[in-house]
């Protein structure tokens, strides 16, 4: 497949047009992810009582939490610095990148090692680290492989998982691998290599899967263990945190990892959740000398503002791309921004205000629910989607269609123009001669042909039973 | 940006908000968060954990098993933060300062959780982070007192075991580190232990 389409520039339509134009190896590999990790979920939830309850529960729980964002928020600052780390709140991607910036050339940092961040990508971290003069290395396995390759991450769990063995081995390769299609063989190579990195770097850099608020404690979440040595090895730790993956105390953040384990690989408990409150303390021989959590708006506050604030709700686990029948077909890449699937067509509309290309995400979606019924946390994702299309279409949209759909709403107003509107529907018009607007819905989709009687002409014959 | 602005922008946005968009919003939440719930299970924890514990790809042995054990997966040197278990002869003990060339860590946990066969590790001066985890084994002892249900009993107790403010990390280990990265097959020891042995006491 050709270069990954960017974001500005190109239409939806355009960037489905290229996931669905491959030879079909993006849609067997979605197909084989999203189909095992959506099992492993339903499975997990079977061990428990009552999920539903615990679901339920959830977004109460994550909607009371956001509502009082400032309490908890002050409250977490408070207890990170008790501990000995510093806070800092950004407001924007470039005050959260220049404070990271400030933190590496205080320590003279040539290397920063970084553990699978969400929001890392979101504000480019990387590619401004890269400009400093300072290698920002991932370490989870699929992230290493796309930025070796050059690629965003294609899915939250599994952000390789539309590359093949073989694509695997021409990756590594061009860090010194020269043995087989062997997956065992490659995770040992990227062991080694990886494992000196580690031991080289200066900063770690990790996200937050959860904050307590009651400890001042940051829960990282990962499987291949490089959070855990992001916080252990280096010198300093920058954890990066979206402002709403606040929880106010354990019990909550008990419940949302046994969903989150769940919802999005599968499993009883994650691997390995690392509780991280303050840096090493004295006569420790290792963890981090200094912790620096930052807390990130660059945009939140918007969402925050509006109807659509449950989708802050999120915990990232990515149950909703591996459900969506539309990511299922068209993958991460195509939605052409950071966070993908409907949980993405959500916020990113929100939280790139500033992409006019981003606010037609919202129709990334069949509207189906089944976002919704994957979710942990039990978000309306159709809803906020629907939500995210009316806003829309309030801030302009196509003039025509606007007419148009004026136009019909009128005519189904009135009765006797109701029965004129049956007469197109007869005619049976063939597709390719349709007008484009409707050739354009008409493609993908099977144009409905009636019956013979319109329902008042059989009304009036009788024909109709009571 | 400072703290106030911050939240201040936080507080503007939530007293200006509409209803949520959606037809059914939710309930507020219970006074008490529910516990989460498994499917009982009479069978005793220790049982439970082996079994978790196998599902996971970890193993539990007991204190006999534990030279054939290293033998098995040719540990040559180790390191040891916990006098509850003792090397065999043939297996060399290195100094704390010297755990990157060890081939097993020994370790005690604080707790341990049967349904999930999680051990829950405490970093302290005398139990560093790294020996249960740059070695490509991680032995860890477990005292049968500390062995309960679910995470959830550790997690929601946290508050009351540790009454003085939380260790610097705490680490919950449920069997080795693996990924499923490549080709969608699951592979032992990416960056964490590709071994794990829990001993019982």
């Amino acid at each position: 497949m050709s270069a990954v389409p960017s974001l500005t520039g190109t239409t939806l339509r355009e960037r489905e047009r290229w996931a669905l134009g491959g030879d079909g190896r993006l849609q067997s590999a979605l197909r084989r992810t999203t189909d095992n990790l959506d099992g492993r979920r339903r499975r997990g939830l079977d061990e428990l009582e009552d999920p539903e309850t615990l679901r339920q529960t959830a977004r109460s729980l994550r909607t009371a939490a956001v509502a009082r964002l400032p309490e908890l928020l002050g409250r977490l600052a408070d207890r990170v610095q008790a501990a000995g780390g510093t806070v800092f709140f950004a407001a924007d991607a470039e005050e959260a990148r220049a404070h990271v910036l400030g933190i590496c050339a205080r320590r003279g940092a040539k290397l920063a090692v970084k553990s699978k961040s969400m929001v890392s990508e979101e504000i480019e971290l990387g590619a401004r680290l890269a400009e400093a003069g300072i290698e920002a290395l991932e370490t989870d396995l699929g992230e290493w492989a796309q930025q070796l390759d050059g690629e965003p991450p294609a899915h939250i769990l599994g952000p390789a998982m539309h590359k093949t063995p073989a694509d695997w081995v021409r990756v590594l390769g061009t860090v010194g691998y020269d043995g087989d299609e062997s997956a065992p063989a490659m995770t040992a190579f990227a062991r080694r290599t990886l494992r000196d990195k580690f031991h080289a770097a200066d900063v770690g850099i990790t996200g937050v899967n959860l904050a307590v608020a009651e400890s001042g404690t940051l829960v990282i979440v990962s499987n291949e263990g490089n959070a855990r040595m992001s916080s252990t090895v280096p010198p300093v730790q920058i954890a990066l945190m979206g402002m709403e993956r606040v929880v106010a105390d354990w019990a909550e953040a008990d419940l949302l990892l046994a969903l989150l384990g769940r919802a999005g690989a599968g499993v009883s408990f994650p691997t390995y959740v690392s509780a991280i409150t303050g840096p090493r303390r004295p006569r420790e021989r290792d963890g981090p000398q200094e912790l620096h959590l930052v807390v990130l708006d660059n945009g939140r506050s918007r969402i925050l503002a509006g109807a659509s604030r449950e989708a802050l709700n999120c915990i990232r686990c990515g149950a909703c791309l591996n459900a969506c029948p539309v990511y299922r077909q068209i993958g991460g890449h195509a939605y052409g921004s950071v966070y993908s699937g409907p949980i993405g067509a959500v916020i990113s509309p929100l939280l790139l205000d500033d992409v006019p290309e981003a606010a037609e995400l919202s129709h990334a979606s069949s509207l189906c629910g089944a976002c919704w019924a994957a979710c942990p946390v039990g978000i309306p994702l159709h809803e906020l989607l629907l939500e995210g299309r009316r806003r829309e279409a309030a801030g302009g949209g196509d003039r025509a269609e606007r007419a148009a759909w004026r136009a019909w709403a009128q005519a189904w107003s009135h009765p006797r123009l109701y029965g004129l509107t049956g007469a197109p529907a007869r005619a049976r018009i063939p597709e390719r001669l349709l007008p484009p607007p409707l050739r354009e819905w008409a493609r993908g989709r099977t144009v409905p042909h009636r019956a013979g009687a319109t329902f008042r002409a059989r009304w009036r014959r009788g024909e109709v039973l009571e | 940006m400072e703290r106030q602005a911050f939240l201040a922008v936080l507080e503007r946005a939530l007293s200006a908000a509409p209803p949520l968009a959606g037809a059914h919003p939710p309930p507020p939440p219970p006074d008490v968060v529910p516990r989460v719930g498994w499917r009982p299970d009479p069978r005793p924890l220790a049982e439970r954990f082996g079994e978790a514990l196998r599902g996971v790809g970890a193993r539990l042995i007991t204190v006999a098993e534990l030279p054939a054990a290293l033998g098995e997966l040719e540990v040559e040197r180790a390191v040891l933060t916990t006098d509850r278990l003792s090397l065999p002869p043939a297996v060399e003990r290195l100094g704390l300062e010297r755990v990157r060339e060890a081939d097993a860590g020994v370790t005690e946990a604080v707790a341990a959780c049967a349904a999930t066969g999680t051990v829950v590790l405490a970093a302290s001066p005398g139990e560093p982070r790294a020996v249960s985890l740059l070695p490509r084994v991680h032995v860890v002892a477990v005292e049968r007192d500390g062995l309960v249900e679910t995470p959830g009993d550790v997690l929601r107790d946290l508050g009351g075991r540790y009454a003085g403010g939380l260790p610097s990390a705490l680490t919950f280990v449920t069997g080795p580190s693996r990924s499923a990265d490549i080709g969608g097959e699951l592979v032992m020891g990416v960056h964490g232990p590709l071994a794990v042995l829990v001993v019982l006491l």
